[in-house]
């Protein structure tokens, strides 16, 4: 099992390296709230607009962790998960999926899809810090 | 025994004297002929017979034809005949005047009889002798006892046969008083004193009286005292010849007797009809029987030799065929002459023509020698039984009619042929009482053929059928006289003898319907009342008419319901437990549902109502999903006898109800998302206490613009959905376009400045039906958007032109444009282009769609166009407010151009316009184009690098020179910014399509025509045909390309289109019309196969209907194009939403 060096550190000497958390989202504002929430929570982010720009980000930045809207132009967050499932070096990052798409039918579409957890908006911030910190420490 | 001597007498019983004088021959011969009780005969010179009568035949046997002729000697005993008596006597009577003697005399049997003969001798009027009459009278056979008395009375002399008839021997009676031989009470009364004083007197006493013998027995005695006078005259004696006629007095007695019952049987026999006639037919006997049936009298009736008269002539005729014999008289006695008892029915005629039925007998009368001597026939009424026989076998016809449910008509005609030909009546007729007075024949029999169902009657008079409306009961009665009404003058009597009239009610639901009424030129009811026969029939009538009335409204709740089976939307089916079909409506047909009856089959299933859903693929491949519901139906025994299905398509609602969850979910998140950021936002700043101003204020924002965000959405759903769902009330009024725009435009002018953008408007005053607030809420959503995606210092023109019948509003902008795959999209709700671009992200995603909306419940049009990169145009078209429109005027077709150039453009412009279904003309310049005179013009092309100078001027001058017709430029030039006197500008080198695109913009009767799209020449004809006669313009276009074509000049209103043509198929011409906006107001799919959905939806160009050649006819399609049309037309006017049918 190799373990996330990222969380390692975390673990070890907190904080000596915050892990890094990737937000996947096309409305600005949401993005603006995640992406604040969690810096003041103490994690690193990047957030993107789309699927697409989701997908290479966390191939090439490989991040402890994605935040993941569904409903995006260009790529879908479903479509976006199954393809990080299917790449060896992206198939490990816990995905939380955050949507607006509500019914337990879609509960379901998006565990099967690969996500780690799924959070339905409108959201409490701090449950989302709550679940990626949750996400991050069962990844160990 | 001798004659006696001197007899001279002025006797009574001279009834034979000859003299005749005074009487003529036949009175005489009749007298005679009549006499019974003596043979009266006459003798020629020599004795024979001359003449015979009852009396002589009765008496001595002989008929007259064996005994004329022969001599009277045969009479005589062979002693008297020996001694020469008969020639002794006649010449005593020749030469005394008178012979008389009492003797013996023979029957033609041989038999003895004792007789009182009278000869007297008979002169002609000159006194010669011409012959002798002869009286007879039988004395009977005992003989007689001749004996004399003296003057006092004493018996004188006695004889054997006096001693053998009355017992005394002559030594006891010599010298008594004759009165011994007196009754005591005769004696009493002074008889034999004034017998002799009578015999003294007249010379001659003749006497039938009681006698009485020695031994006191009484005998009937004929006694004739003869006074006995001498030379002088002097009375001496007197002679008595008595004879015995005991027996005969009995037989007398006897036949008196009966023929006094024979008198009093004929005269009591009143019910019977009694006729006697004698051997010829001659009538001799006519009781009062006779006369009471008959109407004649005896009188007139006895001594006629007539049966013919009293008989029906048909039913005589028809036993005379049988007998093979002619006479009526003949055939009537037939077998009564050979001794047989007859017994038959017949029909005897009345003297008022009335018709009896009556068992008749005929018999043979004979004498005591069993000689035939006559008949008689007893005739008993049985009119009442043969009558209520032929209503009873009638009545039966009628019932067994009734009973098969016949056509009620026939039934009628025949209650009334039976009824008339039943009785012999003239005619029968049921009567339906109408209104008023009114009367109307529905069914109708009679003898002349004249009374017809279907005539009108008048029931103000005082017929019987008038009689039955007035009572409500059975009506009867006679007229020997009256002003027939008008159904007795059509029984077809020339005479207003109708003598009887009977009508019964017809009761139908408690009323009285109408009446059966009968009329008869004779008096019927002698024998028969009719009319109670009459209630019965009117029963069967009243029960017929009810049936059909009951069949007819069944039939019509039949039908009735047949019809809205067949109207239902659902398919309904019955069938029978084995899964056989009974019954289908329309619908389970056209949907051809049939494999759901295999599922009948008798199972648990079926045994109780059921309903499941069910998903089958129907006749044209689609996929139907379909609620079945099932019953049973049970008869009344509980078995289930067939099995009712009802199969509901619920397709469409399912697709219905995808597209809503759909929305619903896409509006959910649409919510969710401004949601989410307002709460995240606000709980970060509950959460981080320790968070920088900066932090916080940029929450807050976010908090303020999403919740604005929000509340943006959902007004703009609320729009949406009142607008869609009508709810929000579309008010039409008349408005300025020009005023519409400005308007808009000034209330986007703030907006604009802030993002740096100029609006600018370039609009005309055209008057538009429309609702103010709805086509301002369209142009500033247009505004807005195009503010959003202008580059800052960029401009934004707002404007409104007239093209054809309409008034196009249009915003332009100086953006990026929008790819072409994509202009039809930005209208769907919510489409995100690209979310990356924050203008798009600002939108709610509805407003164009609701403008839409707007668009559609205006029956106008909006779509985008876009120069990939230059920009973008949005057009809102809506009819133009004009008097004078009319859509589908085929007299104001613009199918011409004028082309404007040296030859070599026009020859280039010929080209390239070919196949277009334009008539092209030419003209070198501009000022030539002007003055041709077409009324079909379209616009004046005209090639600017190839006109001469003046022209050129002209065309691109300030004013537009061609007048009302539009100028379309082509030049190498660039376009100009603002057209002003073309009204459009085509870059060459110019393309077919361009050439035509422009046409379509500018042609003033854009919209109005019909495209038929259809590659069978006879089929387009037809239909272009039709819709010529019913006033709409219509164009053929025979291949693909074509179609295209004409399609992009003309801007059809209704484009009919096949989907198989040469030269591209319906696909193609649908796919690039979509390219050009050329959208009909309706397009009607008129495909040779039915179409899947995949195709249909490639087909959809505006409103679109799908029809099949193979289920729907040219005719019918017709039918629904021109209902398509005018409904169209009239919506022009109207503005009222459109509805397009489907096909059946």
């Amino acid at each position: 099992m190799n373990t996330h060096p990222a969380m390692q550190r975390q673990q070890q000497q907190e904080p000596v390296m915050p892990a890094q958390i990737l937000v996947v989202d096309d409305d600005a504002n949401l993005r603006e709230i995640v992406v604040l929430k969690l810096q003041l929570a103490g994690f690193e982010t990047h957030a993107v607009n789309d699927g697409e720009a989701g997908l290479s980000a966390a191939q090439v930045r490989a991040p402890d962790l994605i935040v993941l809207d569904w409903m995006m132009p260009k790529m879908t967050g479903l479509e976006v998960s199954r393809a990080l499932r299917e790449d060896t070096r992206t198939s490990e990052i816990p995905i939380i999926m955050l949507t607006a798409k509500a019914q337990v039918d879609d509960l379901r579409r998006g565990f099967d899809a690969g996500a780690t957890d799924y959070m339905v908006k409108p959201f409490n911030p701090s449950e989302l810090v709550a679940r990626v910190s949750a996400a991050l420490t069962r990844a160990v | 025994m001798g004659p006696p001597n001197g007899q001279r007498s002025s006797s009574a019983t001279g009834k034979g004297r000859a003299d005749t004088g005074g009487l003529n021959e036949a009175s005489f011969r009749l007298m005679v002929d009549g006499v019974v009780d003596y043979a009266i005969l006459m003798l020629d010179l020599d004795g024979n017979v001359a003449t015979w009568n009852a009396g002589a035949q009765q008496i001595k046997g002989y008929l007259s034809d064996e005994i004329i002729g022969r001599h009277y000697s045969v009479f005589c005993t062979d002693e008297d005949i020996a001694a020469g008596r008969p020639e002794d006597a006649l010449r005593i009577a020749e030469s005394a005047g008178r012979f008389e003697d009492d003797a013996w005399r023979v029957r033609k049997n041989g038999t003895q009889f004792w007789a009182n003969v009278v000869i007297t001798p008979m002169r002609d009027k000159q006194g010669r002798l011409v012959g002798y009459g002869k009286v007879t009278r039988d004395l009977g056979e005992r003989g007689a006892a001749v004996l004399m008395l003296d003057v006092d009375g004493r018996v004188a002399t006695w004889n054997a046969g006096a001693a053998r008839f009355k017992g005394y021997r002559s030594e006891e009676i010599i010298g008594q008083d004759f009165s011994v031989f007196y009754p005591p009470e005769d004696i009493a009364a002074g008889k034999p004193r004034h017998e002799l004083t009578l015999a003294a007197n007249d010379g001659h006493f003749e006497d039938a009286g009681w006698r009485v013998r020695k031994d006191g027995t009484q005998f009937w005695a004929n006694v004739v005292i003869t006074a006995l006078r001498d030379r002088q005259g002097q009375l001496f004696g007197y002679r008595s010849s008595t004879a015995d006629l005991t027996e005969r007095r009995a037989t007398e007695l006897r036949l008196q007797a009966s023929q006094a019952l024979v008198t009093g049987v004929l005269a009591a026999a009143t019910e019977f009809s009694i006729i006697g006639t004698d051997l010829e037919g001659v009538i001799t006997v006519f009781n009062s029987g006779a006369e009471r049936m008959l109407g004649y009298s005896a009188s007139e009736m006895i001594g006629l030799n007539t049966p013919a008269l009293i008989l029906d002539a048909d039913e005589v005729a028809a036993r005379g065929a049988e007998l093979q014999l002619a006479s009526a008289f003949d055939i009537l006695v037939h077998e009564a002459r050979r001794g047989r008892a007859d017994t038959r029915e017949w029909t005897y005629v009345c003297k008022t023509g009335t018709r009896i039925r009556v068992s008749l007998v005929v018999t043979a009368m004979r004498d005591e020698d069993e000689a035939l001597v006559g008949y008689i026939a007893i005739a008993r009424d049985v009119t009442q039984s043969a009558m209520a026989e032929a209503e009873r076998a009638a009545l039966a016809r009628v019932a067994r009619a009734v009973a098969a449910a016949e056509d009620v008509d026939d039934v009628l005609s025949l209650v009334t042929r039976e009824v008339g030909e039943m009785h012999h009546f003239e005619a029968a007729a049921i009567v339906r009482f109408d209104d008023g007075l009114d009367g109307t024949v529905v069914g109708a029999w009679s003898r002349s053929g004249r009374l017809a169902p279907g005539q009108k009657l008048s029931l103000d008079d005082d017929s019987a059928s008038a009689l039955v409306r007035t009572t409500g009961s059975v009506a009867g009665f006679r007229r020997y006289c009256a002003d027939s009404p008008e159904i007795l003058r059509s029984f077809g009597r020339e005479s207003h003898l109708i003598e009887f009239e009977a009508a019964a009610p017809i009761v139908i639901g408690g009323r009285t319907w109408g009446a059966l009424t009968i009329a008869a030129s004779i008096d019927r009811t002698l024998s028969w009342a009719p009319e109670e026969g009459l209630v019965r029939f009117a029963a069967f009538v009243s029960f017929a008419i009810t049936n059909a009335e009951q069949r007819r409204a069944l039939q019509r709740g039949r039908d009735e319901l047949r019809s809205i089976i067949d109207e239902l939307p659902a398919s309904v089916w019955v069938c029978d437990p084995a899964g056989d079909l009974l019954l289908a409506n329309q619908t389970f047909n056209e949907m051809a549902l049939d494999s759901l009856l295999a599922e009948h089959a008798l199972d648990g299933a079926t045994l109780s109502p059921s309903r499941i859903e069910e998903t089958l693929v129907d006749v044209s491949g689609r996929e139907r999903t379909l609620v079945v519901a099932r019953s049973p139906l049970r008869d009344h025994t509980g078995e289930i006898y067939a099995i009712c299905g009802v199969a509901t398509d619920i397709t469409e609602r399912r697709a219905i109800e995808r597209a809503k969850d759909e929305f619903v979910s896409v509006v959910s998140h649409e919510l969710r998302t401004p949601l989410s950021a307002i709460r995240g936002a606000l709980a970060l700043l509950a959460d981080e206490r320790d968070l920088d101003s900066a932090s916080q204020r940029r929450m807050i924002e976010i908090a303020l613009s999403s919740s604005e965000r929000l509340s943006n959405l959902i007004n703009d759903i609320l729009d949406l959905q009142r607008i869609e769902s009508g709810l929000e009330l579309c008010d039409l009024q008349s408005c300025d376009a020009a005023a519409l725009v400005s308007d808009a435009a000034e209330a986007m002018e703030s907006l604009g400045s802030e993002h740096g953008v100029s609006i600018e408007t370039e609009a005309m005053p055209f008057g538009v039906r429309a609702d103010p607030r709805l086509v301002a809420q369209v142009l500033v959503n247009l505004i807005g958007n195009a503010i959003k995606f202008s580059p800052v210092g960029g401009r934004v023109t707002v404007g409104a032109k007239r093209v054809g019948d309409e008034v196009r509003f249009f915003v332009r902008d100086e953006g990026q444009g929008i790819p072409a795959d994509k202009l039809e999209l930005v209208f769907e709700r919510f489409l995100q282009l690209d979310s990356s671009d924050s203008r798009i992200a600002s939108g709610t995603g509805l407003g164009l769609a609701i403008c839409r909306q707007i668009a559609d419940r205006h029956e106008g049009r909006i779509w985008a166009e876009s120069e990939g990169g230059h920009g973008s145009c949005f057009l809102f078209a809506l009819p133009l407010l004009s008097d004078d429109t009319d859509p589908a005027n085929p007299s104001a077709t613009a199918t011409s151009v004028v082309v404007c150039g040296d030859p070599m453009a026009r020859n280039e412009i010929r080209r390239l316009l070919e196949s277009s279904g334009l008539m092209i003309l030419e003209a070198a310049t501009l000022a030539d184009a002007v003055t041709v005179e077409e009324p079909t013009l379209l616009a004046i092309l005209v090639d600017l690098e190839s006109i001469d100078r003046e022209s050129k001027a002209l065309a691109t001058g300030i004013a537009r020179p061609t007048g009302a017709v539009p100028l379309i430029v082509m030049s190498t030039a660039k376009r100009p910014e603002t057209l002003d006197s073309a009204d459009e500008w085509v870059a060459k080198p110019a393309t077919s399509d361009g050439l035509l695109a422009a046409l379509g913009t500018v042609n003033p009767l854009a919209d109005t025509g019909v495209l038929i799209v259809e590659d069978d020449d006879s089929l387009a004809s037809v239909l272009v045909e039709r819709l010529a006669r019913e006033g709409f313009a219509a164009m053929h276009a025979r291949s693909g390309s074509e179609a295209i074509a004409m399609a992009t000049w003309s801007h059809p209103s209704v484009l009919v289109l096949d989907v198989a043509l040469p030269a591209g198929d319906g696909y193609e011409v649908v796919e690039v019309l979509r390219t050009r906006n050329v959208a009909p107001r309706a397009t009607v799919i008129y495909a040779a196969a039915e179409l899947a959905r995949e195709a249909q939806a490639r087909l959809r160009l505006g409103p679109t209907e799908f029809f099949t050649k193979s289920r729907t006819a040219p005719e019918q399609f017709n039918d629904h194009l021109i209902g398509l049309l005018d409904g169209l037309r009239s919506r022009a006017v109207a503005a009222a939403p459109v509805t397009l049918g489907s096909e059946r």
